[in-house]
């Protein structure tokens, strides 16, 4: 087997398994941001409203 | 009452419904005979080639006419909330899945036995000599996947998007079920059995599973 | 409500060991294990293919005990741990049936073959792929739990028979590293690479987990908040 050949194979399944899990945790992050961010809105309305 | 009295009772509650409609029977029968042949027309195989692709087509067919009659048979009693009134029956809920199981297995048996023939004329294909073996694995074949099919199809029920859900829950599950049955029939055809066993020792396995798991866990699936 | 309880000092630092771990294992993977003879560099793919495989797998089994621990006690912590894990072996799983082609395409000189592991894997996926259907088809917070619960002891079915296929079956799929009779034995520098690729996956599930554990905690205090309004 041709080294360089597969080396490209090797490239593209590691890109894909990182490039899968980083955007996986991005999601997350962002999820959860905008959940904090809602969770203190919640919190500060209600402070307001007593 | 005992149990099997009181599946008897719902059993012949679901038999008189269906025959006031003929809903589930009609829809499941026109649709698998159409898909004969469609798959007739659509595949245009030689006669040799028959014997290869019969036993998917015959399964495939089965399996699709399953799912079309079980997209009614628990979203039926969501009318009129029927379901509550079967749920207030003074019976477990397991009997109401065992009735349920044993009508659609019924309607299943009345599909097979006139598209099946119809197969064989279509597709200009001999009766094979073991008809025997054959029966034996549209028996066994069909319990397993009507089964576990019976209780995912009150489960998509009690969801919004039954009709959409059942195929996606079920067609997983039933895969292995139909690899099996395929196998076995395609032995049937060829009359070479030396695989044959193994296969259907599978199909009673995953019977048991499909018809086990829903037994247990039926109580929680109908709770309010 | 069971928040708070957590130390955030530990999240931090599971964050930079799983993040060090997988600095390590991307090194031993690609640098120190020495190159297969006869598939050449394309076999490193297998330290992070496998490790995918067990962690998805393991995140289904999680599935199953917290479906189960549900049914029991109707407690919707486990419905959550549920929930996370089924949405990570997805993840897991989908890195494997994407890895596992690209490896047997310079290989096996096909993307693809219908043999019993592989088949059965794309199964597994499809069955946590409807797991999450019946979930986002549920307004209902108590009944969707029930019946993903119910839905995520039955899937579970099909994951003893991949975890068994190559050990059950001769496959074309090579066999078993553990546990098998007839693996290909690694080579001496390839089992740190593997066990240290396990190793930063295993945390890696553990810190996602907790991360998603996390966040389901916080909508369901908003649902609650806002319910209470």
């Amino acid at each position: 087997m041709d080294n360089s050949d597969t080396i490209f194979y090797l490239f593209i399944a590691y890109t894909f398994i990182w490039a899968l899990i980083f955007w996986y945790t991005l999601r997350l992050g962002k999820r959860e941001a905008r959940l904090a961010d809602e969770l203190d809105l919640l919190k500060q309305s209600l402070k307001d409203k007593i | 009452m005992n149990f099997a009295g009181k599946v008897r009772v719902l059993l012949w509650k679901e038999v008189k419904s269906e025959l006031r409609t003929k809903e589930m029977l009609s829809a499941m029968l026109v649709f698998a005979l159409l898909v004969a042949v469609s798959f007739g027309f659509a595949l245009e195989i030689a006669k040799d080639e028959v014997a290869k692709v019969l036993p998917g087509v015959i399964w495939v067919t089965l399996a699709f006419a399953g799912i079309l009659g079980l997209n009614r048979s628990f979203v039926s009693e969501r009318q009129n909330d029927c379901i509550y009134g079967l749920m207030l029956c003074p019976v477990d809920r397991s009997a109401i899945y065992v009735a349920k199981t044993l009508m659609n297995l019924m309607l299943m048996a009345v599909v097979e036995l006139i598209a099946i023939p119809m197969f064989f004329i279509m597709f200009n294909y001999p009766l094979p000599a073991n008809l025997g073996l054959l029966i034996l694995v549209l028996f066994l074949g069909t319990y397993a996947f009507m089964v576990i099919g019976t209780f995912l199809s009150a489960l998509a029920a009690s969801t919004r998007i039954s009709e959409i859900l059942l195929p996606i829950l079920m067609i997983p599950l039933i895969v292995p079920v139909l690899i099996c049955a395929v196998q076995v029939t395609g032995g049937v055809f060829s009359g070479d059995l030396s695989g044959v066993s193994l296969y259907l020792k599978l199909l009673v396995t995953f019977g048991a599973i499909y018809s086990g798991l829903p037994f247990i866990l039926f109580d929680y699936l109908l709770e309010v | 409500m069971a928040q708070n309880r957590e130390n955030p000092g530990w999240d931090r630092l599971l964050a930079w060991l799983t993040f060090f771990s997988v600095l390590a294992a991307l090194y031993l993977s690609l640098v120190y294990a020495p190159t297969e003879k006869t598939m050449g560099d394309v076999q490193r793919i297998f330290y992070f293919h496998v490790a995918s495989a067990w962690i998805g797998m393991f995140a289904f089994f999680v599935v199953f005990v917290a479906s189960i621990a549900y049914l029991a006690g109707k407690d919707a912590r486990w419905d959550i741990y549920a929930y996370t894990s089924a949405e990570l072996g997805v993840i897991f799983t989908t890195i494997v049936l994407v890895t596992g082609p690209i490896w047997a395409k310079p290989i096996w000189h096909t993307w693809w073959s219908w043999d019993p592991r592989l088949t059965t894997t794309l199964i597994m996926w499809f069955l946590y792929l409807a797991y999450g259907k019946i979930r986002s088809s549920l307004g209902e917070e108590e009944k969707r739990a029930r019946l993903a619960a119910v839905f995520g002891i039955i899937s579970f079915v099909d994951v003893p028979i991949v975890f068994m296929s190559i050990r059950w079956w001769k496959t074309l799929h090579p066999a078993p590293v553990v546990g098998g009779s007839t693996g290909f034995a690694l080579a001496g520098g390839m089992i740190p690479a593997f066990f240290v690729s396990l190793f930063a996956f295993t945390l890696l599930y553990i810190f996602l987990m907790r991360r998603s554990v996390r966040i389901e905690r916080m909508s369901a205090e908003i649902r609650a908040i806002k319910e209470n309004l």
